[in-house]
């Protein structure tokens, strides 16, 4: 049977959906009887889904000013 | 192209590219903030914090440059990515530096958490919060998230900062980091597991 170390070394590919059907299966057999596996991974897609909610990083005022004006120049320049 | 549905507030893809060569400008900014994100992962992941912001905005004279040719043959902000990712590599060459990717050494064999058996030591105990945004409720443990990932290994961070955290497909990180997608898979999810383990630690003591 899989073991639980096994099972958290390649949770990631459970959750990213990576597994073969029978590989799958396994892993599920094996969540369905240990708590402790089932709870780590809710925890991982958990810890997954929050990183995804980080607070996203902003541009500075002065790239964001440069780049928008490059933009206007290069639309001016295509005009004339 | 895969139809995802947009949750970046952006028009569609035609009409996103015929109003960027229409001139119009609200929709450049728009769109400059909207990827800025993404952008900026993967030139930090390639050059490293210093001089990310320069590489993007060095993506961004390319890309105005080159946006009457696009073809739209990939998404715009797919397009957007390689360009950035080529802009840091040309600086990268340029000041000869180089981040390692190749280096997946570090082993499980060692594992405290389970014993020789590979059973678990110790249960893990039943988190309080109960879904990602109740997580995020915590400033300190976003802290402590983010402390933890600087000091992840370079290669790690790296694909985890593209891929949880900017949200890019597998198969673009593996192209802008040239690596294979099993060490790519092997390095994300040593990095995830450490994750789930900070935020383990901060749910059992309440410090980071
Ligand atoms: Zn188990």
């Amino acid at each position: 049977m899989l073991s639980c170390k096994k099972l958290v070394e390649n949770a990631s590919e459970y959750v990213d959906g990576d597994l073969s059907g029978w590989q799958r299966f396994n892993v599920k057999m094996h969540l369905f009887m240990c708590v402790h596996c089932k709870r780590y991974m809710h925890q991982l897609t958990q810890t997954i889904g929050f990183l995804g909610k980080l607070p996203r990083q902003q541009p500075s005022e002065e790239l964001e000013k440069h780049v928008c004006d490059e933009y206007k120049k290069a639309m001016q320049d295509k005009q004339n | 192209m895969t139809a995802t549905k947009r949750n970046d507030g952006l028009p569609d893809e035609a009409a996103l590219v015929k109003g960027l060569l229409n001139n119009d400008q609200l929709l450049f900014n728009k769109v400059f903030k909207a990827y800025y994100s993404p952008m900026y992962a993967v030139a930090y992941s390639i050059v490293g914090n210093a001089i990310a912001d320069e590489v993007v905005q060095e993506a961004w004279v390319s890309a105005i440059r080159a946006l009457p040719k696009f073809e739209g043959r990939s998404a715009l902000k797919s397009w957007l990515i390689r360009i950035t990712a080529n802009e840091a590599k040309t600086r990268l060459r340029k000041e000869s530096r180089s981040v390692s990717l190749d280096a997946v050494n570090e082993s499980w064999a060692t594992d405290p958490r389970f014993d020789n058996k590979g059973h678990w030591n110790d249960a893990n105990p039943e988190w309080d919060a109960a879904s990602p945004d109740d997580l995020l409720s915590a400033d300190e443990l976003k802290d402590c998230v983010e402390k933890h990932m600087e000091h992840l290994p370079d290669n790690q961070k790296q694909i985890l900062n593209l891929r949880d955290v900017g949200g890019l497909a597998m198969d673009e990180i593996c192209n802008i980091l040239e690596v294979s997608s099993s060490n790519a898979r092997v390095l994300l999810h040593r990095a995830r597991d450490k994750m789930q383990q900070v935020v383990a630690h901060f749910q059992r003591t309440g410090k980071c």
